[in-house]
């Protein structure tokens, strides 16, 4: 868990792909979409073990791929949260000091909250 | 107790409004085997399941519908955005409109409000888990009826997804059934809360 102090403020600084998922090199950047969208896979990815290991719960390589996915999702979330505010009620920090952003459009059914799948289509 | 998160489980993004199409969404949000009525159906069967596989899985799929029902709720409110009165009126979503305006109200596409009487809770662990996996089953046919009637890949692509939600969700509860059996098997009375 990050610990702020009382005069923390939000970094200023782009993001970096390194996202704990392997892909990154550290030398390109993530947009915001392409953060939140990153997000919101591996969440689904962990949620998804998650429900199978209700079922199976000694299978130890789907424990292993959710403690996998759970911190790659930590370390972008953090840096998702740190530089474009909170996404989770009463558990995120609120990055900005001197702003409440919780309440920030977009909210999630918000068609500018959601990154378009145009041309991505799996066939 | 929840956790909102401010985002959706799959992305919704609708660039072209279509009345006729919105109408047709509101099955899976407050239809009769749609996710509004999935979560509820969930939530209030955990108290009384059996074995700790079978009330986690309850729960967290439960949790999941109630994303389902977000998701289902904002391609309503997503297609409906930008319609004009002509485009209303033509394509019947007129008498939805005077009764509700734009506002996504929990009702199934042919206009019935939600109601309780879509699921039971029966305090059986085997009656409760058998109507899961047939409401997971319905749920499937529903959204491969509604791809079927949509063109628009915008919508499309949430739409798969949730019906591939629709089956696995079907494992899983096959998988708790299973278990939740095993358990009252072994017990040596029968099960019946009325005895407890």
């Amino acid at each position: 868990m990050r610990a702020y102090p009382e005069n923390y403020n939000r970094p200023n600084r782009p993001s970096r792909p390194n996202n704990g998922n392997g892909n990154g090199n550290g030398n390109g950047y993530m947009s915001q979409e392409e953060m939140y969208q990153k997000l919101m896979e591996l969440d689904f990815i962990s949620l998804d073990i998650g429900l199978f290991l209700n079922s199976h719960p000694t299978e130890k390589e789907a424990i292993t791929a959710y403690n996998q996915v759970v911190s790659a999702a930590d370390v972008l979330r953090n840096q998702y949260e740190e530089m474009y505010g909170p996404l989770c009620s009463f558990r995120s920090y609120a990055t900005d000091a001197n702003e409440w952003k919780w309440e920030q459009d977009p909210w999630p059914w918000q068609k500018s909250a959601n990154p378009s799948l145009s041309g991505k289509e799996c066939m | 107790m929840w956790i909102y998160e401010k985002k959706l489980e799959f992305p919704v993004n609708i660039k072209a409004p279509n009345a006729r199409l919105a109408q047709l969404m509101l099955e899976q949000y407050g239809g009769a085997d749609g996710e509004l009525g999935a979560s509820l159906r969930y939530l209030s069967q955990k108290f009384t399941m059996v074995t700790p596989q079978a009330k986690a899985m309850l729960n967290d799929i439960a949790t999941e519908e109630l994303a389902h029902a977000e998701m289902m709720a904002t391609i309503f409110h997503q297609l409906t955005q930008g319609l004009t009165k002509d485009e209303i009126l033509d394509s019947g979503l007129d008498g939805y409109y005077v009764a509700h305006g734009l506002g996504a109200f929990p009702s199934a596409a042919a206009g019935a409000p939600f109601t309780a009487t879509y699921f039971q809770s029966k305090g059986d662990p085997i009656t409760d888990l058998y109507e899961d996996m047939a409401a997971e089953q319905k749920a499937r046919s529903t959204y491969e009826f509604l791809i079927d009637l949509t063109d628009d890949p915008d919508v499309l692509a949430p739409l798969r997804f949730l019906r591939e939600r629709e089956v696995v969700h079907f494992q899983r509860f096959g998988e708790a059934l299973d278990i939740a059996r095993d358990y009252l098997n072994q017990q040596k009375y029968f099960y019946d809360m009325k005895c407890k």
